[in-house]
């Protein structure tokens, strides 16, 4: 990929597309029914993205593509009222993957479980807020499904992550 | 996954079981009430014991909730995608149904609200 030889050519369109496959994995996760019974159990696909764009573009740049993704994700596929939980679990969780990544404890792995369990704990604390009530008894549940789905997650970005390190060489 | 990524993915487990297990009371006392919010505040309070069916004007539209024979379910909901319903049916102290589009929440509560319930409201 020697074509593009400026630095800055190259991750601008890295984070074009980026969220242009954020995009298309969030709309693949609308088609998919989930009918665990709770709202917010979901895998979480788009993710995978802001771990690659954190791990490879560094953290503003892939704060960046995390918001851009949040607000046309949601606007396209959801509601206006949806914006709120995504925001909050977004932000919060991507806040709590950086701070894992910048200490050097975690693989790819364990910071995509720390973001699954705090994006979904963000929702909660959001629907609580709405609802004027603490929600705990969804607590178990959401935390169980942010881990299976940070390891898939963190599992699939850990892979992308090796290749997309050698096209940014 | 690096040694730390286990030990956290356990935690996580060990914790949402911990939460599981010690969640609160769930026994049902026969005076056990149904207790329906809309919006966080008190719509209305039923009798477990008593079957009846009642009407819910929540934020987008009015759903229908049914309490028979100590069990409660959402029988009719207005929003899209019909959570409320496929929650299904809840019958112990401390269970709920929750519909967040419409703001509205049915819950199980004891004759005296159980301990938990008391901190956070």
């Amino acid at each position: 990929m020697r074509l593009y030889r400026s630095e800055r050519t190259r991750r601008v369109v890295l984070c074009g597309v980026l969220t242009a496959v954020a995009l298309v994995l969030a709309y693949v996760e609308s088609l998919i029914p989930f009918s665990v019974g709770v709202a917010g159990v979901k895998p979480g696909l788009a993710n995978i993205v802001s771990l690659c764009a954190l791990y490879t573009l560094g953290a503003g740049t892939a704060f960046g593509v995390l918001i851009a993704r949040i607000v046309l994700s949601t606007l396209t596929f959801r509601s206006m009222s949806a914006l709120l939980y995504s925001l909050t679990g977004g932000i919060l969780s991507f806040g709590v993957m950086w701070l894992c990544k910048r200490s050097k404890k975690f693989g790819i792995a364990g910071v995509g479980i720390a973001g699954g369990v705090t994006h979904n704990l963000g929702q909660l604390f959001v629907a609580s807020l709405l609802l004027g009530k603490a929600l705990t008894a969804y607590l178990p549940v959401l935390l169980l499904a942010g881990a299976a789905a940070g390891t898939v997650v963190g599992a699939a970005a850990a892979a992308a992550v090796k290749h997309l390190k050698q096209i940014l060489r | 996954m690096k040694r730390n990524d286990v030990i956290l993915l356990l935690g996580v487990l060990s914790a949402a079981l911990l939460l599981w297990m010690f969640r609160p009371e769930q026994k049902t006392e026969d005076s056990a009430w149904v207790l329906v919010r809309i919006k966080g505040t008190e719509y209305g309070r039923y009798a477990l014991s008593e079957n009846r069916t009642g009407e819910l004007p929540g934020v987008l539209g009015t759903n229908r909730f049914v309490i028979k024979d100590g069990m409660v379910w959402m029988e009719e909901a207005v929003c899209p995608d019909k959570y409320c319903i496929r929650q299904g049916t809840i019958s112990k102290t401390g269970q709920q149904i929750i519909c967040l589009p419409n703001s509205i929440i049915i819950e199980i509560i004891g004759g005296e609200e159980t301990g938990l319930d008391a901190v956070v409201s």
